[in-house]
């Protein structure tokens, strides 16, 4: 089997899985659903690892052309658009985040939905949106990374929706496709700048054709593309200010969350934006906007997780959190450490995600931390997985966070494009962090039980007749792949160690295995940034300055939120209350929902009656039905004349008569 | 055997419908006459699956031509038709969407069915004529022909205001063509002044129509692209539209979507951007402003409405208006897809009416708010919601998003404002389609009426399946389908740029020795 | 003093005015049916009188015409007031204003 197959392969399986299970096997048991689906990713992800580590860790890129999807005469050439796939050492990574991390969560969720009817459509969605993820991250050109870009939107809307019997389901979906259609028109505005720019959309071409003559000549037209790629990447990645439908995502069934909102799809921008990284530096405007929005969010986000009391909330803004520090990091120029980021969030945050919907799962869809508390006896696998998760996200030192985060921190600081104000920020975000998941933990796992036994909730109308009251563990189908997540989330940070650590533990590798192996993908960036703006200007002591004070923070608020939580949810009113206001302002998310839909949504809405009532209804149709109406008033005067009574048309004649008379006569 | 039926072909396709609405009158039997219609509309498309096997696809040509006298000869008005990449496509869609409309046609028309299905089988006969003839006069009778059957078909099975509809639809297509006929008989005299004889023949007009000076083009411009905005329509003559549909039964509204709204937009492609290039580039800026102005103020309008069928047809006006804007771009990616974007939108706003006819003939209202929650009452019902849905807002790997995206590319490269305004079409568009999948298809089942409705029955399941696959299948094969329509596209983009006339021929399939006889222009 | 043919001329000039006025101002239409026949026969009375002013049999000749078209519009216009006093149950002629603009 030669690589090509192998890479289409890996790329249609899924499509044949969720083909499979959307139409053939509506009637099959479930055993069979969950197989197919699983397979259908697990198989490709060993085809990934035969070509990643094979020729792809060799250096090559894979490049194969399925069919030519668009072909169009263009400016005296033609504009080809091939369904092309290609792997290179970037894709590689994604491919194996999608396809490993997607196998795990397509397992345990055979376990997790055991109790839904009609599984089938489940699988038949999250198979389609692994599709669509790799579609992503293979296309070898804009246009089909567009169609995993907008795929990934479209499963992400029907998975959000999938108890679609609640409305407030429906919606988030709705508003989780909206949001990302806005940021897919930067993603499509980006498109017709490049087509203009280079007559092609295929990356390699782009990258071949943006010259430093054409970047100089056309610095306006790159910061524009920039920036319309920022737009994309905001809606995808939920940055600020498209980062509005992330949180409400979370009425998805929780694997969703793990693979599609933590994992996957939502790390799509910053695969975009590593992957144009050629010409995104070219534009220091552009470059410094990403950082600054990065940081923003990741600050903006964390403060509102401090005191969301839903555990898949308080994990959903710190995804958005952890999502701007990867923005952070390739907008500072450093890239790989946003890709390193990104793959280890993939693996601490999927876990999160399980552990809660492990969590979730064993307490009957209850979802209030304040409502739980003590659980690590009764569920110690999850229990204790959850506490690696978080300690790996807090940056606990040794564990995979901390080494991908602390090097996006130092970029921040003393990257091509970074600022001590970035760094200052993050610092803080990462503070929050630390306070919001000890505070999750803590609440959830430790201390008094405060589980209710009095009654179930079916929050989402599922019903399952089982009312067993004792909370216990769940079988190995979710647990084994909490584990093995648990596992990656301790040693997944070590491609990305920092040089200062490297060169205490006498590692004289030059760079880190992160630098390494995206070096050919990120060569392009580098030469600009260095021609333009001279090496990186950090140096060991910094390193290390910056690294003790973020763990010494990150120690100090992690105790601070055990110091607080200690005796139950309660420990923070004294807080809230002090700061009253703010709490509640904070407790509702800033309240940006709301001002959306008043200055946004609302006006809009007026508009479009307004187009209505006024533009259709009276203009248009006034001047339609009102210009015949003037006629005929003018007409209607005439046509009394013609009484229909024909003495009264005699009586007429009878005068023309006597007129013609006169007239001959006289 | 090949060469005889590549000669008659065109007149096959375009009397055939109509002898089949002879015997379909004659039938006696409601549901006789039906399968006979279905019977007679699916000999069409196999017919007309001739013209995709036989068409020559390097030529920009008028094939399978024919040029017959029809009036004296004096007047030089002849029974001329031909088909090239412009015409085939949508003659393709129209064979292809007529059987599946009376498909349709089994359950939402109860009364009269015999003079439905025959009138229905002359709207048929006069789309094609128009679509392939290339004499004025003769595309002008079939232009008017179209009127007449769906004035009737509003008019007779419509809703509750369907004569108010009717009449409306008609008055405001009339007044449109007759300023279009002043526009043609000026041509008329105008080629007889310069040449000393009369011809309405189309490929003769178009070097007559582009000599004109330039304020004379304008005039004849507009009186054409006022004809042909009308039935596209173009903002702001829209406002017919939401009432046709409205009020038209489901075959009407899908075949008014479908195929006749194309008219318009073929027309302006075949007519008046050809014919007047001096005034289409003179005129662009501002058709280019109207489509896009109309993008957005149909997605506006849509997504405040109640009535499902409104939505749909002011999302009609939204997505047409991508067409025009794509159209005047003049360059090879706007006219592409325009011309696959006429396609895309006939597949997806057809499919969306027949889903909507679906649950009307159900629960006989088209209200938004009566439904909710059909998902779990009618799962294949709303496997093909979602999937006509995607096509209309134009996910990649359905159609419409070739065609849209095409059209933006094309529209970008002139102005990138417009492009930009334009794509917000994009976003609203995502909008109004799914709140109208949140209104009806997902949502708790409340209303109890809802409960007792049951999921397709085989025959809608086989024309919406149908319709679902040509969705996702135009979003994969542009190039094969393109392919047909690149010359000549190649050759409009060419002759508009450099504002000359539009040069072609016709290609008659002789029956003589030489297998094919090339007719040029003089005849 | 008058000839009997001027005085027969004079006679249908006053003829045709009597029966111009009935159909000018009756409202039933039975009695403007009548009216109609008094013009009739004052054209008919006029052409009689001219025959024998001029000595000619032309004049009369037309009159046996008139009497004939008289005859069948009498009957026409009878039946068609018959069949309207049916669907109408009125020959009031203000009743019947289908034609007003």
């Amino acid at each position: 089997m030669n690589y090509q197959a192998m890479l289409a392969a890996v790329l249609l399986i899924p499509l044949l899985g969720a083909l499979l299970n959307g139409f053939f096997l509506r009637r099959a048991p479930r055993l069979v659903t969950v197989t197919v689906g699983t397979l259908a990713i697990a198989v490709p992800f060993v085809l990934s690892c035969l070509l990643v580590f094979g020729p792809v860790s060799a250096g090559e890129v894979i490049r194969t052309e399925l069919f030519s999807w668009i072909s169009v005469p263009f400016n005296e050439g033609r504009l080809e658009v091939p369904f092309g796939l290609s792997v290179d050492r970037l894709s590689g990574i994604l491919l194996l985040i999608i396809t490993g991390v997607g196998s795990l969560i397509h397992l345990y969720a055979g376990e997790y939905m055991s109790h839904e009817e009609g599984v089938y459509r489940f699988f038949a969605y999250l198979n389609l949106f692994v599709f669509s993820m790799l579609s992503l991250v293979l296309g070898s050109n804009m246009v089909v990374t567009f169609l995993g870009w907008e795929g990934v939107g479209v499963c992400s809307y029907l998975l959000i929706g999938y108890w679609y019997s609640d409305e407030a389901n429906a919606r988030a979906g709705m508003k989780a496709f909206v949001a990302n259609r806005v940021g897919d028109l930067g993603f499509l505005l980006a498109m017709f700048m490049s087509v203009k720019l280079f007559g092609t959309l295929d990356y390699s071409r782009i990258a071949e054709a943006l010259t430093n003559e054409l970047a100089a000549a056309n610095a306006p037209l790159l910061t524009a593309i920039g920036l319309c790629l920022l737009l994309g990447v905001t809606g995808k990645s939920a940055q600020l200010p498209l980062y509005i439908w992330l949180p409400d995502a979370m009425a998805g069934p929780t694997p969703v969350s793990a693979l599609i909102h933590a994992a996957t799809m939502v790390t799509s921008g910053i695969y975009l934006m590593t992957r144009m990284s050629f010409l995104l530096v070219h534009s220091p405007a552009a470059m410094t906007t990403i950082a600054v929005i990065g940081a923003c969010t990741a600050l903006f986000a964390a403060t509102i997780g401090l005191v969301q009391n839903d555990i898949k909330k308080v994990l959903a803004y710190s995804t958005v959190s952890q999502l701007g520090f990867m923005v952070l990091g390739c907008g500072v120029g450093a890239f790989q450490f946003g890709v390193a980021h990104l793959m280890t969030h993939a693996f601490f945050k999927a876990l999160l995600f399980l552990g809660a919907g492990s969590v979730i799962h064993a307490m009957h869809h209850e979802q209030d931390i304040r409502k739980m508390g003590g659980l690590i006896k009764k569920m110690p696998i999850t229990g204790w997985t959850f506490v690696i998760g978080t300690l790996a996200i807090i940056g606990f030192p040794g564990l995979s966070g901390f080494f991908s985060k602390d090097e996006i921190l130092y970029y921040a600081w003393s990257g091509t494009f970074g600022h001590p104000l970035l760094w200052v920020l993050g610092a803080l975000a990462a503070a929050c962090t630390s306070f919001y998941m000890v505070r999750l933990t803590y609440l959830v796992f430790f201390g008094e039980s405060r589980v209710e036994h009095a009654h179930h909730h079916h929050d989402h109308g599922h019903g399952h007749d089982h009312h067993h009251h004792e909370i216990h563990e769940n079988p190995l189908a979710m647990t084994l792949p909490l584990m093995i997540l648990a596992v990656f989330s301790i040693i997944g940070g070590y491609v990305s160690m920092p040089h200062a650590i490297m060169h205490m533990l006498g590692i004289h590798a030059g760079e880190n295995l992160i630098t390494q192996w995206l070096a050919p993908v990120l060569e392009k960036a580098k030469v600009v940034m260095t021609a333009a703006h001279g090496e990186a200007h950090g140096s060991a002591a910094l390193e290390w300055g910056l690294m003790g004070t973020s763990t010494l923070v990150m120690l100090i608020m992690s105790g601070f939120a055990i110091a607080l939580y200690k005796a139950g949810p309660k420990g923070g009113e004294s807080i809230a209350k002090a700061v009253g206001g703010l709490y509640r302002l904070i407790l509702d998310k800033w309240r940006v929902d709301e001002l959306y839909q008043a200055v946004i949504i609302e006006p809009l809405k007026k508009v479009g009656d307004g187009f209505f009532k006024f533009g259709d209804r009276a203009l248009i149709e006034g001047i339609i039905n009102e210009g015949p109406r003037g006629i005929y008033l003018v007409t209607s005067v005439l046509s009394d004349i013609q009484s229909g009574l024909v003495r009264n048309y005699l009586k007429v004649v009878f005068v023309g008569i006597l007129a013609l008379c006169v007239w001959i006569f006289i | 055997m090949v060469t005889l039926i590549s000669q008659w072909i065109l007149s096959l396709l375009i009397f055939f419908p109509l002898l089949g609405a002879v015997l379909v009158a004659f039938t006696k039997d409601a549901q006789k006459a039906r399968h006979l219609a279905v019977a007679v509309s699916v000999l069409e498309m196999i017919f007309s699956f001739h013209l995709i096997a036989h068409f020559n696809v390097d030529s920009s040509a008028m094939q399978f031509a024919q040029d017959l006298a029809w009036l004296p000869r004096g007047t030089g008005i002849r029974y001329t038709v031909g088909v090239d990449g412009l015409s085939l496509l949508l003659v393709m869609l129209t064979t292809i969407l007529c059987p599946l409309v009376f498909l349709s046609s089994y359950s939402s028309i109860g009364s009269n069915v015999k003079s439905f299905l025959a009138l229905f089988l002359v709207l048929e006969s006069a789309m094609i004529g128009a679509l392939v003839s290339l004499d004025l006069v003769l595309f002008y009778v079939f232009w008017e022909a179209m009127l007449i059957p769906m004035y009737f078909i509003i008019g007779v099975w419509g809703g509750k205001d369907r004569i108010y509809a009717t009449t409306k639809f008609f008055i405001y297509t009339v007044i449109g063509s007759l300023l279009m006929l002043v526009a043609f008989s000026y041509l008329y005299y105008a080629h007889y002044q310069a040449n000393g004889i009369f011809t309405t023949s189309l490929i003769e007009l178009y070097k007559t129509a582009a000599a004109l000076p330039a304020g004379v083009q304008m005039w004849l411009f507009a009186a054409t692209a006022l004809a042909f905005a009308i039935k596209v329509p173009l903002f702001p003559f829209h406002t017919w539209l939401p009432d046709a549909h409205v009020q038209a039964p489901t075959p009407g509204s899908v075949i008014l979507a479908g195929v006749l709204l194309k008219m318009g937009t073929y027309g302006l492609m075949r007519m008046s951007i050809p014919m007047f290039p001096q005034a289409a580039h003179d005129a662009a800026p501002f058709m280019i402003g109207l489509g896009v102005f109309g993008i957005v103020y149909g997605a506006l309008i849509a997504w405040r409405q109640t009535d499902i069928k409104k939505l749909v047809a002011y999302s009609s006006v939204s997505h047409l208006g991508f067409v025009v804007a794509g159209m005047f771009a003049f360059n090879e990616l706007g006219f592409t897809g325009a011309l696959y974007q006429m396609v895309n939108h006939g597949v997806s706003t057809g499919a969306l009416f027949l889903l909507i006819g679906v649950v009307y003939e159900r629960r006989h209202t088209r209200e938004m708010s009566e439904y909710g929650g059909l998902a779990k009452q009618m799962p294949w019902y709303a496997f093909f919601f979602v999937v006509a849905t995607m096509g209309s807002v134009a996910l990649p790997g359905t159609g419409g998003f070739i065609g849209e995206w095409m059209i933006l590319t094309g529209v970008f490269q002139v102005s990138p404002a417009m492009a930009a305004v334009a794509g917000t079409g994009v976003i609203l568009g995502a909008i109004y389609m799914l709140w109208l999948v949140l209104k009806v298809v997902w949502g708790p089942l409340n209303n109890d009426e809802n409960k007792k409705l049951t999921d397709c029955t085989p025959r809608e399941t086989f024309v919406l399946a149908t319709l679902s696959v040509f969705v996702f299948a135009t979003g994969f094969l542009s190039v094969p389908m393109l392919a047909h329509t690149e010359p000549t596209m190649k050759k409009l983009q060419q002759s508009v740029s450099k504002k000359e006339a539009y040069k072609t021929e016709l290609v008659i399939r002789g029956t003589s020795d030489e297998p094919m006889r090339v007719m040029m222009n003089g005849r | 003093m008058l000839t009997l043919p001027e005085l027969g001329l004079y006679f249908s000039f006053l003829m045709f005015l009597v029966g111009l006025a009935g159909v000018m101002f009756r409202k039933n239409i039975l009695f403007m049916m009548l009216s109609v026949e008094i013009l009739l026969n004052a054209a008919n009375l006029a052409f009689v009188s001219a025959s024998r002013l001029t000595n000619t049999m032309d004049g009369q000749v037309v009159m046996f015409f008139v009497m004939a078209v008289a005859a069948c519009e009498a009957a026409v216009g009878l039946a068609l007031i018959i069949s309207l006093y049916r669907t109408k149950a009125s020959i009031e002629v203000d009743d019947l204003k289908a034609l007003r603009g």
